[in-house]
């Protein structure tokens, strides 16, 4: 393995048990706040955070997903084109300078590989290879892109695709993985961002040995920021990417696949390649409804925390939501939550949304009556002496007449950013309990949440 | 029990740096024709590029196209020569010795050259859209030498600004 320096280091300014607040500093006049985080898939959650920057904390950073990030940028580029007061919002430029923005790859995508998003996917390899270090021209970038979309719906939930993206059958003799890389390092710089977790391989029990593939997939990402950074060129920190897929995680059984992840992570580490570990797991609704797996995941958060403490460098659960603050407790940096709270896979394919209003409303997170309320709920508390939710103070907590009548204007202008104000009011809380040494505050609030949540409390 | 073949699967693999002449190189085309021209301060043509890089000879022109519009690199039509020769905007010091930071809108690159007389300090503005990334806008070079008295003569007329706004108020008064 390839030796680097290290570009950026954890600093921590409170400490209990294993949890600990500090910040990250990424570069001399960067410090990224570690606790909680947005994280912005869609184009609607880039309206949101946009229009409601007021609600993030200096230096809280966004994480937005790399494979759709062309199309988040499109609606920030006509965001900016508009005028403030149209708007409502602030510049794209603006929100990357004052939030360190971290791109990284939801595993669901590759994995599950429905046509729908891999097509738009594609679309982004076409518009963005052009300008990457590869500079491919546009036939090549749609000629790649192409050969990435088929083969990948081609081979749904295996490991066929990366058997074949590692060979040089295009005419320019380079293989895909290595487009992919080149692709993942270009929108991250397109973005502005600071931060990149590598589209790596999901980890599945089924086939142990894609522990290995990931890990060789993330040094070669390692390999070529070393080189980039060697040149004296401009390339974002790198974080050591590992997904999992939801049967690696047995009731109460650590299994040698995570223990071989760990291994990895500690190496990938110790090589200065990486400037911290970046999770995601696949399944977290099914997880969360057995003590025992939800237990082996807390028991690998902790056991990579301790890794990445050892060598002043974060642990970073993506997607995580609320079990995020469990994390938290076990020395988990960061996690990331989705504007509408959910933590299941993101790239399926859509429809049968229509009528349905759990769907298409969405949750709201209510902290106080510690519920993830739906439109009904919302609905109802209307009527109530004190109506509404919570009151967070820095949003509305009522939904208007307009906002309830239309699912998009109630989930871009009330309910996303109410999620928003809530995470950060919750994870402001956990501070305040860290302040006055309580060693597990996150799990101790989690554990009165209605089910499923509550499992993420309980020891 | 059949071998997975994922276990054959090297970084090498992934990076596609086997079997390229011998010569392992994970850099892009892009850095690799920036390194090429940095090489030859005399100036290079499409068709060396090409050659030494193992790309065609249009790919090598829009690379070599969109480094000069980065301004990393600039062009001339030599008299006598039919091709257009390429040149290196200045050659890095050390690769340390390149930085460059946000100030609001602008992103300020500074770099040290080596120059013919003394190394050179190049002050690049950049901007950033989500249009087009982060374009040069310009750039000036400073010789080394000279650096602390143009820093003290920008002091200077941003002083007598301050002067000036100072004078403006009382008048207003």
């Amino acid at each position: 393995m390839r030796a680097a320096t290290r570009r950026t280091m954890v600093t921590v300014q409170k400490e209990v048990g294993d949890a600990y607040v500090g910040q990250w500093n990424l570069d001399p006049t960067t410090a990224l706040s570690l606790g909680v985080a947005p994280f912005v898939k869609s184009r609607e959650d880039t309206q949101v955070v946009l229009r409601s920057a007021e609600l993030l904390p200096e230096g809280q950073p966004v994480e937005f997903s790399g494979f759709s990030l062309h199309r988040a940028l499109r609606t920030a580029e006509s965001m900016d084109s508009r005028a403030d007061e149209e708007t409502g919002g602030i510049r794209f430029a603006d929100l990357a300078s004052s939030h360190p923005v971290m791109v990284s790859f939801p595993p669901d995508l590759m994995w599950l590989a429905h046509p729908g998003p891999v097509v738009k996917f594609a679309e982004g390899i076409q518009r963005i290879l052009p300008e990457s270090e590869l500079s491919s021209t546009p036939a090549d970038s749609l000629r790649i892109a192409l050969a990435i979309q088929n083969q990948l719906v081609a081979s749904p939930q295996s490991f066929v695709f990366w058997r074949a993206a590692i060979r040089r059958d295009l005419p320019t003799h380079v293989p895909l993985t290595r487009y992919l890389i080149d692709f993942s390092i270009a929108v991250a710089a397109r973005a502005r961002a600071k931060l990149l977790a590598p589209m790596a391989p999901v980890i599945d029990s089924r086939t142990p040995n894609s522990v290995w593939l990931a890990h060789k997939v993330n040094l070669a990402f390692g390999d070529v920021i070393a080189d980039r950074v060697n040149e004296g060129a401009k390339a974002p920190a790198l974080l050591y990417a590992l997904s999992f897929n939801p049967g690696v995680f047995e009731a109460d059984s650590p299994s040698e696949t995570l223990s071989t992840a760990e291994r990895n992570a500690s190496a990938a580490l110790q090589s200065g390649l990486f400037e911290g570990i970046w999770v995601a797991i696949r399944g977290l609704p099914r997880i969360s409804l057995s003590a025992g797996r939800v237990n082996s995941v807390l028991r690998l958060i902790r056991r990579l925390g301790v890794i990445a403490r050892a060598n002043d460098a974060p642990l970073w659960w993506s997607r995580a939501g609320l079990a995020g603050l469990a994390a938290a407790d076990l020395g988990c940096a960061g996690s990331s939550f989705s504007l509408n709270l959910r933590c299941d896979d993101l790239y399926v394919d859509g429809g049968g949304m229509a009528g349905d209003y759990t769907q298409t409303y969405g949750k709201v997170l209510n902290p106080v009556a510690r519920d993830l309320w739906e439109y009904r709920q919302v609905r109802r508390s209307l009527d109530a002496p004190e109506p509404g939710l919570a009151d967070l103070g820095p949003c509305r907590h009522i939904p208007n007449e307009l906002e309830l009548a239309s699912p998009s204007k109630y989930r871009v202008f009330f309910s996303k950013p109410y999620n928003l104000a809530a995470m950060n009011y919750l994870y402001s809380d956990w501070k305040a309990h860290i302040g006055q040494g309580e060693t597990t505050p996150g799990r101790e609030y989690l554990q009165t949440f209605s089910a499923p949540t509550n499992q993420w409390g309980l020891r | 029990m059949t071998p997975d073949p994922l276990d054959e699967i090297s970084v090498a693999d992934i990076l596609g740096e086997k079997d390229r002449g011998g010569e392992p190189d994970s850099r892009g085309v892009r850095s690799l024709v920036l390194a090429l021209v940095r090489q030859n301060p005399d100036g290079v043509t499409a068709q060396m590029v090409a050659g030494s890089a193992g790309i065609s000879l249009t790919w090598a022109k829009q690379v070599l196209e969109g480094l000069s519009h980065q301004r990393e690199i600039y062009s001339r039509v030599v008299p006598g020569v039919r091709a257009t020769l390429y040149y290196p905007n200045g050659k890095l010091v050390h690769k340390f010795l390149q930085d460059s930071r946000e100030f609001g809108e602008q992103v300020i690159r500074v770099s040290v050259h080596e120059g013919r007389r003394t190394n050179r300090v190049q002050i690049q503005e950049r901007k950033f859209s989500l249009l087009e990334g982060e374009k040069v806008q310009g750039s000036i070079f400073v010789d080394i030498d000279n650096v602390e008295d143009v820093l003290d003569f920008i002091r200077e007329v941003v002083g007598r600004m301050d002067r000036l706004s100072a004078t403006q108020e009382m008048e207003q008064k």
